[in-house]
């Protein structure tokens, strides 16, 4: 069992998506909402396989997990006590940058101007740029659960790819049950996002991918192409086509930016050192 | 007159003490910690650190002394850059956020050419206490430059990794790290 447990695909693939599954199909026969959620909770459970739930010392890494926490809990409250939508953009994008620049803080004290102001402005306009391209998809179970998985696909490979398999594996893990998500998706037609995946997978993705270019080797024009996930997943689908064609489209429409990232690294970085 | 002589041997006294405590500045250039660790249980993996600084102070009088280094964790080699890119990011050492390892003594017993050495090894933001074992301390005019004094010694230490909030891949990269570093100084 502990050879199981140690393992880098059983950790960040096979325990996120039975951990995501059987949580979903308990919210699901509850008729809950918010059943989104369920992405980050099978990302902390690999994030509690590999690194614990430890905050000393306060990492990079561990400030992720802790947001991710954070962002779902968040998340699932909007769900229940829906706010005015006028402003949240604006706050998402802002929590978004916040969020950045706390990850990536150490570093920046020790740049130069020039370099600290290239660094930050990047960074805040990634992050930000995620949470409010994600938040347009909250009311589109299929379209967010797709972008997840793309975006937990492109940013876990491509950050295994830049020499983090720790960033890469939490990233993966978002792939994982974003296919658990939309496994069930498929049983439970009615199943909602909400805020309880956009946001969380939102903040997941955007810092883990500042992380890896930050303090990995993560190309950083590789980000870009994994920005524009969200939108590939807005793309005119037909409308009286059964739901896993749809998905199927979606996937194909998604991906394609997902695997350009990865495919980009591999070609700057080489293979991962095993 | 007793007292005249007293008082003459208590006030070069503080002089006495400051004539055999010397300080040193650690010699980058031949100064390098290196280590070794078990690579999946097939092979030893050994590495180094390129860049290293610090301050030692030897007090021959009394058998003691003090440590205090700065090794710079982004300069890991182990002649391949892929892996030293793994090494210094999060999974590892993760340089770039915590950028310097540093060992600072809290006790230096020299005997002889040898020597322990009590401290707090700093790795990623946690420091814990290890102990060096120094060997082969040897002092003494640079022969290549007569006006330059300096010491040099090797030092090894054992540590687990785990300790420091490295635990990625364990147990299949080794727990258990031998820290070797060999050490030379040269007198202010």
């Amino acid at each position: 069992m502990d050879e199981l447990l140690t393992n880098p695909v059983f950790q960040a693939a096979v325990i996120p998506f039975i951990a995501a599954l059987v949580a979903g199909l308990i919210l699901n026969r509850l008729g809950s909402h918010g059943v989104g959620v369920i992405i980050v909770i099978g990302f902390l459970f690999c994030a509690w396989l590999i690194v614990d739930f430890k905050l000393s010392p306060l990492t990079s890494t561990r400030k992720i997990i802790l947001l991710g926490a954070i962002a779902a809990f968040t998340g699932v409250v909007l769900d229940i006590y829906p706010l005015s939508r006028r402003y949240i953009p604006y706050i998402l994008f802002t929590t978004g940058a916040i969020a950045a620049l706390w990850i990536i803080w150490p570093v920046l004290v020790r740049k130069e101007a020039g370099e600290f102001w290239f660094m930050a402005t990047g960074s805040c306009i990634y992050a930000g740029w995620m949470m409010v391209s994600m938040d347009r998809l909250r009311i589109m179970p299929i379209r967010a659960g797709s972008a997840a998985l793309a975006l937990g696909v492109g940013t876990g490979l491509s950050a295994v790819m830049g020499a983090s398999a720790l960033l890469g594996q939490l990233g993966s893990s978002v792939a994982a049950a974003s296919g658990a998500y939309l496994l069930l998706a498929l049983f439970f037609p009615n199943q909602s996002a909400g805020s309880a995946l956009t946001i969380p997978v939102a903040m997941l993705s955007g810092l883990l991918g500042i992380a890896a270019n930050v303090y990995a080797t993560l190309p950083w024009y590789t980000l870009p192409l994994l920005a524009i996930i969200p939108l590939l997943a807005c793309i005119p689908l037909p409308e009286h086509k059964p739901l896993l064609l749809k998905m199927v489209l979606l996937v194909l429409a998604t991906m394609p930016a997902a695997i350009g990232a990865i495919i980009i690294t591999w070609g700057v970085e080489g293979a991962p050192p095993i | 007159m007793r007292k005249m002589i007293l008082g003459f041997v208590l006030s070069c006294l503080p002089f006495a003490v400051f004539a055999a405590k010397e300080n040193y500045t650690i010699d980058p250039l031949h100064t390098f910690p290196n280590f070794t660790i078990s690579h999946l249980g097939f092979s030893t993996m050994h590495g180094r650190f390129g860049n290293t600084t610090g301050k030692l102070t030897m007090d021959t009088a009394n058998n003691t002394g003090s440590v205090e280094v700065a090794i710079d964790a982004t300069s890991v080699d182990t002649g391949y850059k892929k892996r030293d890119d793994h090494l210094r990011s999060p999974d590892f050492l993760n340089a770039t956020e915590f950028p310097e390892i540093t060992y600072k003594s809290t006790k230096v017993t020299i005997n002889g050419d040898k020597a322990i050495v009590e401290g707090n090894l700093t790795i990623k933001g946690v420091t814990k206490p290890v102990t060096l074992d120094v060997q082969r301390i040897h002092c003494g005019s640079n022969p290549m430059k007569k006006e330059e004094y300096r010491c040099g010694f090797d030092a090894t230490a054992d540590i687990k990794r785990s300790n420091f909030d490295v635990t990625f891949a364990l147990p299949a990269i080794g727990d258990d790290m031998r820290l070797m570093f060999e050490v030379e100084a040269i007198r202010d």
